[in-house]
């Protein structure tokens, strides 16, 4: 059992106040000292700011500084907490609350090259232009920011706070990002929709909303290599339960209901579970829903002669197979495989996670591997995602159970393929933490996590760097600092892009609307006779 | 806190056959202490259960639903309706501010901190959510909302699969959970009265621990005495003393009343609506023939 989570060093670093003091006070010594270095850091102002409590230049008469020589200064409060985190060298503005009560607000940004950022404002909310940010980030890349604070309290004396950091990758982050958005839901949905949002602006457009399709619901969506115009999505729709897929901008309807979907790389097959979903509720306790999945069986679609086949291999009798994950190079379906329980021994349900090879060019399956024995771990083992040069696999860990978004002890797991050696990631927080996406150049995981609230994913991004380090989460920014203050929605199953998706909202729900091909398990060899004739049911909403 | 008394004067001429109104009064009678002595002053003819959320219409009202489920110590089912709520009919203030509790309960701060955000926008909610967000940031949240204390008190201990959730079983389990709470067991004796299950009823007092002395309610006085006389095999002797004289006279007037009728029901019906209007007994004999807008008020209230 893992039990509750215990907080994880960076998931600290992702609360307000109090985490910030704690987690940082080891640090204070050098911040400290750097503050010391203010005086030298070169102020470039707008014509607004002066004078420069920044700076260690004397203030004008009336105003005085409170820096007790004695008492080294504190990190201010501020929110999203950016301390020390690692940012895209082509990400929108990390725009931020300053959380310190006062009458006026200076915040500088600089790095060792080029101009610093500088703004002097009478409210806490600082947003950053964008051609001045794109700039800072542009020219210390690969570098370090020094983020410097000063308050002005309402007695008139500017409380300079302690400078951190945060460092500028070398390496961008897919330009686009996809995710479902949708209130948290238990018995009904009326709105929801997959949405694109620019990572390098604020920009976010509905690629679709179910209310341009009565209200049904959109499920899946997904990408072949981060490809923006290679796509699937799968729905539940009045006209049926549809996939649309998505080629250089064409779309073709397949009436085959689709869950969780992934694509070979040679763009040819889409793997992808067919699930029958029970939602459940729990009279008391910490976890008020959950889902019964454990009937699952995965298929493949092909899509030159669109039929489906369902392998002996990953489609066994008296097992659930789930969560596929083509890697890189195709020779690899990553899945989780679990024994089928009946519905009063859930509470036993645990997936392994298994891989088997592929023969592409031969349509052929070879024997399947266990890389993580959940009976043995106790635990159960979901989402796996390969990164793109086939080294590392993260997945999501759970006590139990086949549905880890609903589950607080949800974790990220790491598990070095060439060396089998496991390890659950320190950005866990002590709340769910799953959906997780790698970008395509692999050095970028965004993830979905309740850490902040306890209710609501939010989207995370971390670095990860040639060894598997990864970096502190860095909250997805929103232009409105306080943005995340009042939202009511999730983001969730978030994947990364390399552009934009230019096939029109309209056009992919007149697909939606308009019965299409009908494809069945016909013509390839079906190797569980035993089964009902469709196993693809989705009795449910597998994205709840 | 919401204005219980304003809320039965708004409603005083309503017939009453709308679900979420019925809830309403049935919870401001309980908030005012008046429920077991004032019911059927109020509710004079059988309509949905009381916790019921299939006779709603767009799901509007379920707001409510699960913010008494909440002070009943339902949370979970709580948090389901009242998001189901917050999707089907929208953002109300009062699906805000049962999040909003419901959160602090749940020992998530942050999350009810979002929920009062958006509670602030309403200009006649915002001194509560200043107020209930002094109290979490003190971390004394119930000094700034007593129910919270209660709906701790109160909260469902023993998980089971949520399947089959009656108004019963609802108040039944939160009976299981905490035997001295008092909105649980009220409103199991007040629906159980509503359902005309008297032996259901009957049981229920016999065993809580909330009457055990002192004279007893007027309505489930009356329930007592209706009970003695349709079974009489049925022992209550351990009850019986504690039925209040006025009561006991009463009823005999109301059976010599019944006893003296040669005709049908509906016309005995006028006179026992005049006399005896406000009792168990006319809504265990006649609620399933009342008209609330043909009749004048019961002279006896």
């Amino acid at each position: 059992m893992i039990g509750p989570k215990p907080p994880q060093p960076h998931a600290r670093t992702q609360k307000r106040r109090p985490d910030i003091e704690g987690a940082r006070s080891s640090r204070r010594i050098w911040l400290a000292c750097g503050c010391l270095l203010l005086a030298g850091v070169r102020s470039v102002a707008s014509p607004a700011v002066q004078p420069d409590p920044l700076s260690g230049r004397a203030s004008p008469p009336g105003v005085r500084e409170t820096a007790p020589p004695s008492e080294a200064p504190r990190l201010p409060r501020i929110a999203p907490d950016y301390l020390e985190v690692v940012i895209p060298p082509n990400l929108a503005p990390l725009n931020l609350a300053i959380q310190e009560p006062g009458i006026e607000y200076q915040l500088r940004v600089s790095g060792s090259r080029g101009q610093p950022l500088e703004l002097r404002q009478s409210h806490p909310h600082v947003r950053f232009p964008l051609r001045e940010w794109k700039e800072l980030l542009g020219t210390n890349r690969g570098g370090t920011l020094r983020w410097h604070i000063a308050v002005r309290n309402p007695a008139g004396e500017w409380i300079p706070y302690a400078p951190f950091e945060s460092r500028v990758a070398q390496e961008e982050i897919d330009r686009y990002i996809l995710y479902r958005r949708l209130r948290p839901l238990f018995s009904y949905y009326k709105h929801l929709g997959i949405y694109q949002r620019n990572l390098e602006t604020f920009e976010e457009k509905p690629v679709l909303r179910n209310d341009t399709f009565e209200h049904g619901c959109v499920n899946c969506h997904t990408f072949l290599q981060g490809a923006p115009d290679r796509f699937a999505i799968s729905f539940r729709a009045r006209s049926g339960t549809p996939t649309l897929l998505i080629d250089s901008n064409r779309i073709s309807r397949i009436d085959t209901k689709m869950g969780y979907l992934s694509w070979h790389p040679n763009g040819k097959l889409l793997a992808f579970s067919a699930n029958t979903i029970t939602q459940f509720f729990h009279l008391a306790g910490p976890a008020n829903r959950d889902i019964y999945d454990a009937r699952a069986d995965l298929n493949v679609f092909h899509v030159d002669d669109r039929t489906v086949e369902k392998p002996a291999a990953i489609a066994v009798p008296d097992r659930s197979e789930n969560w596929p994950c083509w890697a890189a190079d195709g020779r690899h379906l990553y899945y989780s495989s679990a024994p089928t329980v009946a519905f009063r021994d859930e509470r036993s349900f645990r997936y392994d996670l298994l891989r088997i090879p592929y023969d592409p060019d031969q349509n052929r399956w070879g024997e399947p591997e266990t890389l993580f024995s959940g009976a043995e771990h106790r635990l159960s083992a979901h989402q796996p995602r390969v990164s793109p040069d086939g080294h590392y696999l993260v997945f999501t860990v759970t006590d139990s159970g086949s549905f880890p978004v609903f589950r607080s002890n949800s974790e990220l797991f790491l598990l070095r393929l060439d060396t089998r050696e496991l390890e659950p990631l320190p950005i866990n927080s002590n709340q769910a933490d799953t959906w997780h996406c790698w970008s395509s150049n692999g050095r970028w995981l965004v993830f979905g996590s309740k850490r902040l609230d306890g209710v609501f994913t939010r989207l995370l991004i971390t670095h990860v760097d040639p060894a598997a380090r990864f970096s502190k989460p860095l909250l997805l920014p929103q232009e409105d600092p306080t943005y995340y203050d009042t939202c009511l929605d999730n983001f969730n199953v978030p994947e990364l892009v390399r552009g934009p998706v230019q096939i029109s909202e309209e056009e992919l729900a007149r697909a939606v609307n308009t019965p299409g091909n009908t494809t069945g398990p016909t013509g390839r060899e079906s190797s569980a006779p035993d089964r009902a004739p469709d196993r693809s049911t989705i009795s449910d909403n597998p994205y709840p | 806190m919401e204005d219980w008394p304003a809320l039965l004067n708004g409603v005083a001429a309503d017939p009453l056959t709308n679900t979420i109104l019925r809830l309403a009064v049935v919870r401001a009678l309980f908030e005012t202490g008046r429920l077991p002595e004032e019911q059927f002053s109020w509710l004079h003819r059988p309509g949905p259960e009381l916790l019921s959320t299939s006779d709603l219409k767009q799901h509007v009202g379920s707001a409510h639903v699960a913010e008494t489920l909440l002070q009943l110590g339902h949370l979970n089912a709580a948090e389901r309706l009242a998001f189901d709520s917050l999707e089907m009919e929208g953002e109300t203030p009062p699906v805000l501010r049962t999040l909003a509790r419901l959160h602090v309960v749940k020992g998530l701060p942050d999350a009810a901190g979002i929920f009062l955000n958006r509670l602030q926008a309403y200009p006649e909610h915002c001194p509560w959510a200043v107020r209930l967000r002094a109290g979490l940031a003190t971390n004394s949240p119930a000094t700034a909302d007593p129910t919270i204390a209660r709906i701790r008190a109160n909260l469902i201990t023993r998980d089971e699969i949520a399947m089959g959730l009656t108004t019963e079983r609802l108040l039944r389990q939160a009976l299981e959970s905490n035997p001295e709470n008092r909105m649980a067991f009220q409103f199991l004796m007040a629906h159980q009265l509503l359902e005309r299950r008297l032996l259901y009823a009957l049981r229920t007092l016999a065993t809580s621990p909330q009457t055990r002395e002192g004279p007893l309610p007027r309505h489930y006085a009356e329930a007592l005495l209706l009970h003695r006389h349709l079974y009489p095999g049925i022992s209550l002797d351990a009850l019986l003393p504690r039925v209040p004289p006025a009561v006991v006279a009463s009823f005999q007037g109301f059976m010599e009343m019944m006893n003296r009728a040669t005709g049908s029901r509906e016309q005995v019906q006028p006179q026992a609506w005049r006399d005896f209007g406000n009792t168990y007994w006319y809504y265990y004999s006649f609620g399933a023939l009342h008209q609330p807008s043909r009749l004048p008020s019961p002279g006896n209230s």
